[in-house]
C-alpha cells in the first residue's frame, strides 16, 4: 500500500512537472499562458475521457473505444501531417483532426460544435503534451507544401493512377482493387504494436479525408505510426521504382490472381508510355517534377476512383453526423 | 392540467381516481436511459453514465463528448456551447427533467365521453455524484416523486487488458434487461421493474472487453418497503456484450431475477402465508447500423403462490418489446415501437399489442421534445380489456 501511495505521489509530481513544462513550452510557442490555460480546460472537458488528463490516451472512456484506441499524445506519431515524416505533427493538422473527426472511428468532428478558437486552444495544447513528454527539445517542423488545387480527373489520369497503383505496390496491403484484402493485410502492426488492417478505399470511408488534397496529403507524408509509407516523400525513390526497379513488380503484379485484362491493359499502356530511361536521365529537374507531380495526382484521382459513388453509405448514415447549424 | 370530467358525480369521483392513477403511471421517479445510444456507439451505457447499469447521470464522456457530437441539431452559441458542470475532478452534477402532455381521449373505456388532458412535471432528478478519489463514487439522484438512487461504487481495473470490476451497495435499480427511457412498457414497469422499483443491495460487476457480467442480491422489498420484512433475498444476474462487426452494432443480452415476497405469520389458531415465488428471465437483442438502431427485448414472467398461499394468484406471462429508430438528419429521429403481452400463457389469452409511433428532435443542446402516439389492440379478456386505448404523449425534456 505504501509503494502505491509513493507511486502515485510519483506520477503525480511528474504529472505536474510535465505540465508546468507544457505551459512553458505552450507560452515559448507564441501561446500566452490564458490560451495554454483556455486550452487545458477545454481539452480536460472534451477530450480527457477518451485521451487521458495526461495525454497518454488513458482515459476512463478509452477501455470502451479500442478500435483504434485514443491517440497516446506523449508519442508524438499523429497520423494526420503535413509534416516530413519522423516529426511532429503541425498545429494545422491537430485543428484539422480536431475539426473534421476521424471518419470510421470514434474521435468525433467538433466542427460547429467548438468554435474555432477553441479549437486552436485544445490543439495546441495537445501539442504542447506531446514536446512536454519528450525528452529533447522538439523543433518546430517544416510544413510540406501541398498544391491549392487539384487538377481534375480524367479517365486517363484515373487508369494512369492504376497502373501507378499496381507498380508501386500499394496491392500488398490495399488489395489488387483498394478492399484492403491484399497480400500483406493482417500483418501490419502500429508504432505501438496493435495490430492495423490496410485500409478498404471502396468503402467511402476516408479517415484522414476524401478530398484529392488530403489524399495527396497522405501520400506525400503517409501516416506516422502505421506502415503506410509517405509513398511520395522522396521523388527519387518513387522514380526509380517505376522505372529502374520496376521489372520484378510488374512480374509480380501479372501473377496476381484477381488481375482483370484492364487492369493489365492500363498498365501495359502506362509502361509503354513512360519515358525510357535515357529519356529521364535527360530531363531537367523541372520535368522531372513536373512528370513526378503527374503521376502523383494519377494515382490520388485512381484511389479516390475507387470509392464509388457512396450511395448506399449516404443512405446508411453514420453514427454520428455533422451538426446543420453551429459556430 | 386539464381533465374534462362529465357525468354524475360517482362517476366523477371515479375519474378523477382514475385519473390520479394514470398520472402515478407515466410519472417516473428515476431517470431512464436510451440503450438505442449505446447500441449505436456498440460501447456499454456506463461509457456515458455514472451507474454501470445505465440511466441517470451521465458522466464527463456523456456529458461533454457523446451528447454535444451526436445528439443536437446544432449550436446557438460559438463562444460557451457547453457549460461546465464540474466542481473540480471530485464533484459532478447533472439533471433530467421531463414535462408531459398527455392526452387520453378514451382514458375510461366504458365511458367514451370521459378523457385525459394534462400536462405535468413527469420527471425532475437531480444528480450528485462526488469522487474521492479514482475508483470511489458517491452517487445521488432525488427525484420529484419522492424516489432516490443512493449508492455507494468501487471500480477498479484489474490489471488485465480489458478487464475491470465494480461493486456497489446502495440503493438502485436492479440490472435487468433493456433500461429503457420509456418506463411503463409492458417490459418494465409491468414486470416489476418499472422507476417504483429500485431495490437495496449490492451488486458486482465485471467488464471483460465487450461483456459486462452483474448480479445483485436485493433485499427484495423494492421501493414500497424499504425496510425487509422477510428473510427471502432477490437474486438479478444480467449478461451482456456489445460487439462491433465493421460497420454493424450488436447487442445481445440476458437476464435472471428471482424473490420470495410475503411471510408466514403464524397466529394461534391459524397459519396466513402469503409467500409467493417471483421468477423473471428475459433476453435483449440489438442491431445497428448508421442512422438506423432495433432492440428488442422478451420476458417470461411467473408468480408462483407457496401452496399454503391461497389469497395470491398464480401468474405465467410474456412480454415483448421492440424499438425502431431511425434518424432522418441529425437530431431528428423517428420511432416505431411494438408491444406484446400475454398475460395467461397456460389458457393463452390476455393478449394485447401495443403499437406506437413518433419521433425524438433535439433542436438545441440539452433539449428533447419527444412526440409518442400509441394504440392497444386487445383480445378482449380482462387481461386485455384495454383494447382500443389511446394515448398522446409530448415529452420536453431538458438533461444535463
Amino acid at each position: 500500500m505504501r509503494s502505491d501511495n509513493e507511486r502515485k505521489r510519483r506520477n503525480a509530481l511528474q504529472f505536474k512537472a510535465a505540465f508546468a513544462l507544457a505551459v512553458v513550452v505552450g507560452m515559448a510557442g507564441g501561446a500566452s499562458a490564458q490560451d495554454v490555460h483556455r486550452g487545458e480546460s477545454a481539452y480536460n472537458r472534451f477530450c480527457s475521457s477518451c485521451h487521458g488528463v495526461r495525454g497518454d490516451g488513458r482515459g476512463p472512456a478509452a477501455r470502451f473505444y479500442q478500435n483504434p484506441p485514443p491517440r497516446d499524445f506523449t508519442l508524438g506519431g499523429f497520423r494526420v501531417s503535413q509534416t516530413p515524416p519522423g516529426s511532429i505533427a503541425s498545429h494545422d493538422d491537430v485543428a484539422y483532426v480536431i475539426r473534421d473527426g476521424v471518419p470510421g472511428t470514434s474521435m468525433p468532428a467538433w466542427r460547429g460544435i467548438l468554435g474555432e478558437r477553441r479549437i486552436d486552444d485544445v490543439a495546441r495544447y495537445v501539442l504542447s503534451l506531446t514536446r512536454a513528454a519528450s525528452a529533447v527539445a522538439v523543433p518546430e517542423p517544416p510544413i510540406v507544401y501541398i498544391p491549392p488545387v487539384a487538377p481534375p480527373a480524367t479517365p486517363e489520369s484515373v487508369r494512369r493512377g492504376q497502373a501507378v497503383f499496381l507498380l508501386l505496390k500499394c496491392w500488398a496491403c490495399h488489395g489488387t482493387h483498394g478492399d484492403g484484402d491484399g497480400p500483406e493485410a493482417g500483418t501490419q502492426r502500429t508504432d505501438t504494436g496493435r495490430p492495423i488492417a490496410p485500409s478498404s478505399l471502396t468503402d467511402s470511408v476516408w479517415q484522414w479525408g476524401g478530398d484529392p488534397r488530403n489524399v495527396y496529403r497522405t501520400l506525400t507524408t503517409g501516416l506516422e505510426g502505421t506502415t503506410m509509407e509517405a509513398v511520395f516523400a522522396d521523388p527519387m525513390v518513387m522514380t526509380r521504382a517505376l522505372t529502374t526497379l520496376r521489372a520484378p513488380v510488374e512480374a509480380e503484379v501479372r501473377a496476381r490472381p484477381d488481375l482483370r485484362p484492364s487492369d493489365l491493359a492500363n498498365m501495359d499502356a502506362f509502361v509503354s508510355a513512360m519515358p525510357s530511361e535515357d529519356a529521364m536521365y535527360d530531363m531537367t529537374e523541372e520535368e522531372e517534377e513536373a512528370l513526378f507531380e503527374g503521376w502523383r495526382w494519377d494515382l490520388v484521382h485512381y484511389v479516390r476512383s475507387l470509392a464509388g459513388d457512396g450511395t448506399l453509405r449516404s443512405f446508411l448514415g453514420t453514427a454520428r453526423e455533422a451538426p446543420l447549424y453551429g459556430p | 392540467m386539464s381533465v374534462r370530467i362529465h357525468g354524475s358525480l360517482p362517476n366523477r369521483f371515479a375519474t378523477a381516481a382514475g385519473v390520479v392513477a394514470v398520472v402515478a403511471m407515466v410519472a417516473p421517479d428515476s431517470a431512464r436511459a436510451e440503450p438505442r445510444f449505446a447500441l449505436r456507439e456498440g460501447v456499454p451505457c456506463s461509457t456515458c453514465h455514472v451507474s454501470p447499469s445505465g440511466g441517470g447521470m451521465r458522466n464527463r464522456h456523456g456529458r461533454y463528448v457523446y451528447a454535444p457530437t451526436a445528439l443536437p441539431a446544432g449550436y446557438p452559441d460559438a463562444d460557451n456551447p457547453l457549460m461546465d458542470l464540474d466542481v473540480g475532478d471530485s464533484l459532478a452534477f447533472g439533471a433530467d427533467i421531463r414535462f408531459l402532455y398527455l392526452e387520453q381521449p378514451n382514458a375510461g373505456l366504458s365511458d367514451t365521453s370521459r378523457s385525459v388532458r394534462t400536462f405535468m412535471p413527469m420527471q425532475s432528478d437531480f444528480y450528485i455524484a462526488v469522487t474521492p478519489f479514482e475508483g470511489l463514487t458517491l452517487y445521488y439522484d432525488q427525484g420529484i416523486h419522492g424516489s432516490f438512487e443512493a449508492t455507494i461504487m468501487y471500480e477498479h481495473d484489474l490489471g488485465v487488458p480489458e478487464l475491470s470490476f465494480y461493486t456497489r451497495a446502495g440503493f438502485f435499480a436492479p440490472p435487468y434487461g433493456l433500461r429503457t427511457a420509456n418506463h411503463n412498457l409492458f417490459i418494465r414497469q409491468e414486470i416489476g421493474f418499472g422507476p417504483g422499483d429500485n431495490d437495496a443491495g449490492l451488486e458486482v460487476g465485471f467488464q471483460l472487453g465487450p461483456l459486462l457480467l452483474q448480479g445483485a442480491v436485493l433485499t427484495g422489498a423494492g421501493a414500497q418497503a424499504l425496510i425487509d420484512d422477510n428473510d427471502d433475498k432477490a437474486f438479478v444476474g444480467r449478461l451482456e456484450g456489445i460487439f462491433r462487426i465493421d460497420d454493424f452494432r450488436l447487442m445481445a443480452g440476458g437476464s435472471f431475477y428471482m424473490n420470495r415476497t410475503g411471510n408466514v405469520t403464524r397466529l394461534s389458531a391459524s397459519t396466513i402465508d402469503t409467500r409467493t415465488d417471483h421468477m423473471r428471465a428475459g433476453g435483449h437483442l440489438g442491431l445497428a447500423i448508421g442512422r438506423f438502431a432495433w432492440l428488442g427485448e422478451a420476458d417470461l414472467v411467473f408468480d408462483d403462490p407457496t401452496e399454503d398461499n391461497t389469497s395470491a394468484e398464480t401468474v405465467h406471462a410474456f412480454r415483448s418489446y421492440q424499438q425502431l429508430d431511425v434518424r432522418i438528419v441529425r437530431g431528428f429521429e423517428l420511432r416505431l415501437d411494438y408491444e406484446y403481452r400475454q398475460q395467461n400463457l397456460d389458457l393463452r389469452n390476455g393478449v394485447a399489442h401495443r403499437l406506437g409511433g413518433g419521433f425524438s428532435l433535439f433542436p438545441l443542446p440539452n433539449v428533447e421534445l419527444f412526440f409518442l402516439y400509441r394504440y392497444i389492440i386487445g383480445d378482449g379478456t380482462a387481461e386485455a380489456e384495454q383494447n382500443g386505448f389511446q394515448e398522446i404523449i409530448a415529452i420536453i425534456h431538458g438533461y444535463l
